[in-house]
């Protein structure tokens, strides 16, 4: 008996059988960046991992580039692998047991050969969530895949556009419930999404109140990239890439990060495809081009500057006050 | 501050239990402050008590001062496991998962008591399990999702089942506050909402049918009076079976508190019991029954499995005369008809002549107070009167094409409404079974056989079929996909004996793989029919399509949608 339900019940009926959960498309930032967990109470109630964005997650469905699949040895004597699979915004980290379809093990052990072989690997994998706990107290989270194929680039733009898509829906109900009170009544009547109800409530108590702007910029790199954009935002924060070469004669090189002028090219052609899309004929404030170039990862003073030199660069006009046009 | 009450708690504890350890009780003190914020004044009767079971002391003497519990040891447990039938003073931490307040006659007298499920192991993460319980003196603590600590409660045996009895000297401390909602079952929701809760609601509506009826007992023991209707609001209406003398006529207002929902097959119902408060509620705002009756025509989507009294327009396309011989040898006739409107096909079935003819078809009826039932998931609205057959002049809707009357619905939609005939709905694959291929059926009933076994008819010669089985999901629901021999074949554009040699080629495990290589990630258009029940949503397939998607032009719409340039 549950009163408070409002949603379809994840618990088990009289029946005991559970409804399939669907599979939530999903960021690698946004899933790695979890450490709550939910499980139910009977022997096969699902287990679901909950995002800071409120997702409820059981099964999730994602899409990247195989980085890394390695063998491991368990302590039962079996063989596990453990893989990497970078998408737009980060690293998922997944592992196949003998838990798991045995077909999955076979396959890994071809991909793994042809990932030293140096083949590039476009996955997409359907997987259960799982979090778990370092000794000293940290919390990971893992995937465990039902489903691995190999796929191309056309289908991975659609699942980023798909998963870009589904993190704006819970950015926008996660912003809707942002200062209010932890209730599912206060979230609801400020017109959170009733499936991200239940999910927000448990992320605001766990994770508390922040800013999911954050996850914008993600989504637009994201975006940016399922256009086939060149040019697209480094992703904030992230270490230096160190690229290990296979080869005999290889050595560890560290990709140049220093790339200021670069940068502010990038930051250039960005505020001109801003000004040019955005343009309905009035030209375009500068609210909104500060905006965007924060959402792509840019500062707003970085912005600010770039937008001057372009307008003394006669690029583009500033035809009014705060307002501006492309030079023609 | 804190610390002088620390310090008073402590040489109070000191003064009745003269041996205990000062160090722990301050300790104790400190951390109900601190991890709990629970002062030390609330504190002092639990710390007391661990003092006291620490030092095996009996808490007879301060506690019958106390006022009266019963002088068993304290018995402190972590899991409901451990207790046993008769165990009393039981002292355990828990989380509530419901809670409902109701008032009940006892020993002639009525007193406000709860009941509801609680759950061990609150703070972690393994195996929990639930146990009902009653709250003889209904704590304010006691709130749904809250972790709480109950000294002085009991266990309750009654043919079997275990419960916890909360007993009026029991004492509930909140260790954390319920961060889950908390809907107050004597505040009125709307009857959308009703339908979708479970358990106690209160709501106000108007009664817009109301009829007596009989239940026979299974037990052959006889027969209970009860009143059945409907009551709707401006968000919906909601059958209700009344076990209690209901005497209010149709357009009546009420506020029903303390109903219970109840599923008969998908079809909420609320109940009206003892505990039950139905009173006449005044609101001139409120809509007059003849719009809400009206309001509550329900379109073929909405079809519910199980529905009574259920009013609805439709366009009958077919009726044809069924005789046959029933259980009890007399012959019946029946008459089949299919129904369409703008939202679906289903099936009626008719246990009178209704008197229209073929020529008259087809033609729009609205069918009042009808049953519904599903076979196999398809609808089927039961007529037992002439009377609930009405002809209608005008069509209230523009011609529907019959020959291809499917409806496009979201894949999450489909989740959530009854079973449907005539949809179709595109998502995600996300699995492909292993069992695609060839299969073998009983030629009896047309199972599925295993090892040559069918399930009912034993050891039996299979026919051959061909099916196909995968799992489409669009984030928000996901439903099982069954490809049958014709569609499969046209998908995969072979006829049998090509589909045969493939077969041959690739292996029945191979053809799954190569289905997975180009279908997992793509999105598949789906065209018939969806079962769907408490284990999810199945989607019988008549025609399945692979739709490519164009990124750039996703990408672009979604930048519209979400303001991201």
């Amino acid at each position: 008996m549950q009163p408070s339900s409002t949603q379809p019940s994840t618990q088990s009926g009289s029946t005991g059988r559970i409804r399939r959960q669907p599979a939530v498309r999903m960021l690698a930032q946004e899933y790695t960046e979890s450490s709550l967990q939910e499980r139910g109470s009977g022997q096969f109630d699902p287990n679901f991992v909950i995002t800071k964005l409120g997702a409820k997650i059981n099964r999730a469905i994602v899409a990247g580039l195989l980085e890394s699949l390695q063998p491991r040895e368990t302590s039962s004597g079996t063989t596990m692998w453990q893989g990497t699979l970078r998408d737009a915004s980060g690293l998922h980290y997944f592992s196949i047991g003998d838990f798991q379809d045995e077909g999955l093990l076979v396959k890994a052990e071809e991909w793994s050969k042809n990932l030293q072989e140096g083949d590039p690997l476009l996955m997409m994998m359907v997987a259960k969530t799982r979090l778990f706990q370092s000794d000293d107290g940290a919390v990971y989270t893992s995937l465990h895949p039902e489903e691995m194929c190999i796929i191309d680039g056309s289908t991975y733009a659609n699942w980023l556009v798909e998963s870009a898509d589904a993190t704006m829906r819970r950015v926008t109900s996660a912003d809707k419930a942002r200062g209010l009170e932890v209730s599912a009544q206060a979230f609801a009547e400020a017109g959170v999404d009733a499936d991200h109800i239940e999910g927000l409530v448990l992320a605001r108590a766990h994770y508390g109140d922040f800013d999911p702007e954050v996850y914008k910029l993600t989504v637009m790199r994201a975006l940016d990239l399922a256009e086939g954009k060149s040019g697209v935002a480094d992703l904030p924060n992230q270490p230096k890439v160190v690229i290990t070469d296979n080869s005999p004669s290889g050595s560890e090189k560290t990709e140049d990060n220093d790339n200021t002028a670069t940068d502010i090219e990038v930051l250039r052609a960005t505020i001109e495809s801003i000004v040019r899309s955005a343009d309905q004929g009035d030209g375009v404030d500068l609210t909104k081009i500060i905006a965007n170039c924060q959402a792509r990862g840019f500062s707003s003073e970085d912005a600010d500057a770039a937008l001057d030199e372009l307008v003394s660069d006669k690029v583009i006009d500033e035809h009014r006050f705060g307002w501006f046009k492309i030079h023609e | 501050m804190a610390d002088e009450a620390i310090e008073k708690a402590v040489k109070e504890v000191l003064s009745q239990i003269p041996d205990a350890d000062e160090d722990m009780v301050r300790e104790e003190f400190v951390r109900y402050h601190k991890e709990f914020v629970i002062p030390p004044q609330d504190a002092m009767r639990s710390v007391l008590r661990k003092v006291q079971s620490n030092a095996g002391i009996v808490a007879a003497t301060t506690e019958q001062s106390a006022g009266g519990i019963q002088a068993a040891p304290l018995k402190k447990v972590e899991r409901l496991a451990e207790l046993g039938p008769e165990d009393k003073n039981i002292v355990i931490e828990v989380k509530i998962i419901t809670h409902n307040p109701v008032t009940q006659a006892v020993r002639g007298r009525d007193r406000d008591i709860a009941f509801g499920t609680l759950e061990d192991n609150p703070w972690g993460n393994d195996d929990k399990v639930r146990w009902d319980y009653k709250d003889w003196a209904p704590s304010p603590n006691l709130k749904p999702g809250a972790i709480v600590r109950i000294e002085g409660c009991s266990v309750n045996e009654y043919q079997g089942k275990r419960s916890l009895n909360i007993n009026q000297s029991s004492r509930v401390i909140v260790l954390q506050e319920g961060a889950e909602t908390v809907i107050d079952p004597t505040e009125p929701m709307t009857i959308a909402e009703a339908i979708q809760a479970e358990g106690m609601v209160t709501i106000v509506g108007r009664v817009i049918s109301s009829r007596d009826d009989v239940i026979t007992k299974r037990d052959g023991s006889g027969t209970i009076d009860v009143v059945r209707g409907k009551i709707a609001d401006d968000t919906g209406s909601l059958g209700f079976l009344s076990w209690e003398p209901f005497t209010h006529q149709t357009g009546v207002l009420l506020k029903i508190q303390s109903a219970t929902i109840r599923r008969f097959r998908d079809t909420p119902e609320l109940n009206f019991g003892r505990t039950t408060k139905v009173e006449i509620f005044h609101d001139s705002n409120f809509a007059d029954a003849e719009t809400l009756a009206e309001s509550s025509v329900v379109t073929i989507s909405q079809l519910r499995d199980g529905a009574k009294d259920v009013t609805i327009i439709a366009q009958l396309q077919s009726l044809t005369e069924r005789k046959f011989t029933n259980a009890e040898g007399e012959e019946k006739i029946v008459y089949a008809g299919q129904l369409i409107d703008p939202t679906g096909q289903c099936k009626s079935s008719m246990w009178c002549d209704v008197g229209i003819t073929e020529d008259e078809l087809p033609i729009v009826v609205r069918l009042e107070n009808a049953r519904v039932r599903a076979w196999q998931g398809i609808p089927d609205v039961t007529i037992d009167d002439v009377n609930q057959v009405i002809r209608l002049e005008q069509k209230p809707w523009d011609d529907i094409n019959v020959e291809n009357h499917v409806i496009e619905a979201k894949l999450s939609e489909l989740a959530k409404s009854g079973s449907r005939v005539g949809i179709s709905t595109a998502a995600t694959v996300v699995s492909v079974r292993d069992d695609c291929g060839i299969i073998w059926r009983c030629p009896e009933c047309r199972r599925t056989l295993r090892d040559d076994n069918c399930q009912v008819h034993g050891s039996v010669t299979g026919t051959r079929d061909v099916r196909m089985r995968m799992v489409i999901d669009d984030g928000q629901a996901s439903g099982s996909v069954i490809i049958g021999n014709e569609p499969t074949l046209e998908f995969l554009d072979t006829d049998m004996s090509g589909f045969e040699d493939m077969l041959a080629e690739k292996g029945q495990f191979g053809f799954a793989q190569s289905l997975r290589n180009s279908l997992l990630g793509r999105q598949l258009k789906v065209n018939g029919r969806t079962i769907v029940d408490e284990q999810g949503m199945m989607i019988i397939a008549n025609d399945i399509e692979v739709i490519e998607v164009d990124a750039v032009l996703a990408a672009s719409e979604s930048r519209d949608k979400w303001g991201l340039l």
